[in-house]
């Protein structure tokens, strides 16, 4: 039976039951509430990331889920290797910083662990070699560090000069 | 952006992002102070860091710390001064298997050189030569002589190391020997050769990894065996495994049992021979520097009589040319290096060359490592490869 989701900017999408449990929340709903066939609102999610959204479980449904019994330790150190972005999945994540940002939150509304994984690793990339300042710029933060807290922290870090 | 999402961004990147991350505000220091254990198990996601983890969850079972006795933090903080140590570790190490190597390449090719334990900086240091030799880091393969960093680096992989430079020193003799061009070691960018990214134990055979293709090897020789497109082991071997000692099947082939491999297959080797049982005299049997090294030449050099057109009933045996078999081991001082040991042979008195590390046996016409000229087969090839710490024979046995 397909399920219907509903944005927070009430745009609905029919998609199917398989493509939807791609989501850990939605898998939970759908196991509790059983399959009533009413739209599930997603107020946190607008309509524009949630087609996004949508495309990247469509494409991905066929993907086996890690079972329980897996060394949890193992799976998560490979997860967390930020240049093994499958090809499809490096085209698809090419988007601006914002729609980008908005992809990444409704991963983790949605739990969406694969999704949120390949979010965090391109934000990983982009700022991969940037100095603090090309940080703080790239995401509008205030540096609130007195010098003296700057120049502890760097002293802090001399043991990986050569990293 | 919420904390739990930056969280995870900066579990993904690297430790020197990390480092530049926690200078950006007091929010994200905070936050990347909390990824420590995801770098560890990332970074280091060996037995230690999984012992590390247990000795958390149930502290009261662990024997002994496995962080220095100078760490007195806990939580979030002894991750950080975990991390710092694998870190310094893995450098120290780093530093001394690249010390060696360049050392011998470099300055000493005949000597084994030793890193004092407790010398913590290059004895090279300060020198601009040594140290673009030994820091070619920034390049972007990280591979130096051919070897990925990554085996170097963390003692937990000693014995990795050892098994790459045993297959490094197999693979490029054989390509010597069949006539490629003269080997060339680029310290900075892996050559044409293969370079080896990682090495994984999987109890026998061996496999070995060099990023497009795997090989499966025999740990003493580091022979590549046969496989066939779908990955599986060719059939003589698993039939010469499903054989009894007389090479008569036991039963029909029902698949690899890896379990023992090598140690089946060598005692089937060592016991078709009969006036020298294991392919090697008695007197070495007690001789636990020169057995080693008999019984990975006759492994090396036994040969599996199977045709194609037998059908599975048919025995099949591994066989030694009974002209090889192994009467003694001797260093030949004549051509100055132990790496290469005479094996005398039980018949006809012959007088075999053989590289101590593979088992390989060396052509008549093979140059000293001490030949200087390079028209020689071998020459340019013992002053790179075959003088770094290999197996060879101690000086006493020396005729």
């Amino acid at each position: 039976m397909p399920v219907v989701l509903q944005a927070s900017d009430n745009q609905q999408f029919t998609i199917e039951k398989a493509v939807a449990e791609r989501s850990m929340l939605l898998k939970n709903m759908l196991e509790d509430v059983g399959e009533a066939g009413e739209p599930i609102p997603l107020p946190n999610v607008a309509g524009s990331i949630l087609k996004k959204v949508i495309e990247y479980c469509e494409h991905h449904k066929e993907d086996p889920v890690p079972s329980a019994e897996e060394d949890k330790d193992a799976f998560e150190s490979s997860r967390r290797k930020a240049d093994d972005i499958d090809e499809w999945d490096a085209q698809f994540i090419k988007v601006g910083n914002e729609e980008l940002f908005e992809i990444i939150l409704a991963a983790n509304y949605l739990d969406i662990k694969p999704l949120l994984d390949l979010g965090c690793k391109t934000v990983a990339n982009m700022i991969k070699g940037k100095t603090p300042e090309q940080i703080r710029e790239m995401f509008n933060i205030e540096n609130d560090f007195t010098p003296e807290e700057e120049d502890q922290i760097r002293r802090e870090n001399e043991w990986a000069a050569d990293a | 952006m919420d904390a739990d999402v930056l969280l995870l961004i900066l579990e993904h990147v690297d430790v020197r992002t990390l480092l530049k991350a926690q200078l950006t505000c007091r929010l994200w220091r905070r936050i990347a102070a909390a990824t420590w254990k995801a770098h560890c198990l990332r970074d280091w996601p060996g037995l230690r860091t999984k012992a590390q983890i247990n000795k958390r969850k149930y502290p009261s079972q662990s024997e002994g710390p496995l962080l220095d006795e100078t760490s007195s933090s806990s939580g979030l903080e002894s991750w950080s001064e975990y991390y710092r140590q694998r870190y310094r570790e893995r450098r120290k190490h780093l530093l001394e298997a690249r010390c060696s190597l360049v050392y011998n390449l470099e300055v000493d090719p005949g000597s084994q050189f030793q890193v004092s334990p407790k010398q913590d900086e290059s004895p090279f240091e300060g020198d601009e030569r040594w140290k673009t030799l030994l820091y070619p880091s920034r390049h972007a393969n990280a591979y130096f002589c051919n070897i990925h960093d990554s085996i170097y680096s963390c003692p937990d992989y000693a014995e990795e190391f050892i098994l790459a430079r045993r297959f490094l020193i197999s693979m490029l003799y054989q390509m010597r020997l069949e006539g490629c061009e003269t080997m060339k070691v680029d310290r900075v960018e892996p050559t044409d050769h293969p370079c080896l990214v990682r090495v994984v134990r999987n109890r026998h055979p061996e496999h070995a990894q060099d990023g497009r293709t795997s090989f499966l090897c025999f740990v003493e020789t580091m022979e590549i065996v046969d496989v066939d497109a779908e990955g599986d082991v060719k059939i003589w071997y698993r039939r010469l495994m499903d054989c009894d000692h007389s090479g008569k099947p036991k039963d029909r082939v029902r698949g690899l049992d890896r379990e023992g491999f090598l140690e089946r297959l060598l005692e089937k080797e060592q016991t078709i021979l009969d006036q020298y049982p294991h392919g090697m005299s008695q007197r070495l049997y007690g001789d636990p520097k020169r057995f080693p090294l008999a019984r990975r030449y006759v492994f090396r050099n036994s040969k599996v009589s199977f045709m194609q057109g037998d059908d599975e009933d048919t025995p099949i045996r591994p066989w030694l040319n009974p002209h090889s078999q192994v009467a003694n081991l001797v260093a030949p001082r004549i051509y100055g290096s132990r790496e290469v040991c005479l094996v005398l042979s039980g018949f006809g008195h012959q007088r075999v060359p053989v590289l101590c590390e593979t088992g390989q046996e060396l052509p008549e016409d093979y140059a000293s490592p001490d030949e200087t000229h390079l028209d020689r087969p071998t020459s340019a090839m013992w002053k790179v490869w075959l003088r770094h710490g290999c197996w060879s024979l101690p000086p006493e046995f020396e005729s």
